[in-house]
């Protein structure tokens, strides 16, 4: 697969996240600005709605099984708390597919950062660095397999 | 987050109103406090405008935080700060 320019491959991981809200009867809107928040995930039902940034990144194979993937997230907008709550979507392309998405609330991955120290500090974002493997997602010593394809928050809808 | 640190909320402000988090290692010191504690993951509370957070939610901080940790407020180890992440402004409670 040829290298593409980031913004490119920021632009796809975001199409393919929502797809992931769609196919599960959520109506997706992209704010016309932006200003931090990717995507807004609507149930149209009721009017329930979400916040959802996307973070995507091209895996690295690793030697043996598995890769890695690197995602760079504002320390800011992790640190404050929102109503509704932001969630994060991180999308990994593994050469010509999606492989994995991640998906987790502000407030699980602030407490994965401040209490388990996982990812580093550079300047204003937070590098978090997930190993993954068929069975597990790992970053450091922390376990993150339960965000795997986790779109639990949206149980798909019967129209 | 050492033993004796203030107890510390975090306080979002948005157009309408502030949504209130329990910092994570705050979180863990209250855990192992009081193992048994109600809480709740978040609380908003609005406001006519940003200029009214302080005078309109400062006098409900107590109870906010009483919410959010499942204890009397003057039961928290170590006092209790509301900060802003935003601009790192703290609000000293107790």
């Amino acid at each position: 697969m040829p290298k593409v320019n980031h913004l490119y491959t920021g632009a796809a991981g975001q199409a393919a996240a929502m797809s992931e809200f769609l196919v599960r009867g959520y109506n997706v809107a992209v704010p016309e600005v932006d200003r931090g928040d990717d995507l807004f995930v609507v149930k149209d039902a009721d009017g329930d709605f979400n916040r959802i940034q996307v973070k995507t990144a091209n895996a690295r194979l690793l030697k043996k099984i598995g890769y890695i993937a690197t995602f760079s997230i504002s320390i800011s907008q992790l640190s404050e708390p929102t109503t509704p709550e932001l969630f994060y979507v991180l999308v990994v392309r593994n050469g010509t597919a999606w492989s994995d998405f991640m998906v987790i609330s502000q407030g699980d991955l602030l407490s994965e950062h401040l209490r388990y120290q996982v990812g580093t500090r550079s300047g204003d974002n937070v590098l978090l660095r997930l190993n993954f493997r068929p069975d597990s997602v790992r970053s450091g010593s922390r376990d993150f397999q339960i965000y795997r394809g986790n779109f639990s928050h949206w149980p798909a809808l019967l129209h | 987050m050492a033993t004796g640190n203030p107890i510390v909320i975090l306080a979002g402000l948005q157009g309408a109103g502030t949504t209130y988090q329990l910092h994570p290692l705050s979180r863990h010191v209250l855990e192992t406090a009081f193992p048994t504690a109600q809480t709740v993951p978040s609380i908003f509370v609005g406001y006519p405008s940003k200029e009214d957070f302080e005078r309109l939610h400062g006098p409900l901080w107590k109870q906010i935080a009483a919410m959010l940790t499942g204890v009397p407020a003057e039961q928290l180890p170590g006092g209790l700060v509301i900060r802003e992440p935003r601009n790192g402004r703290e609000h000293q409670v107790i």
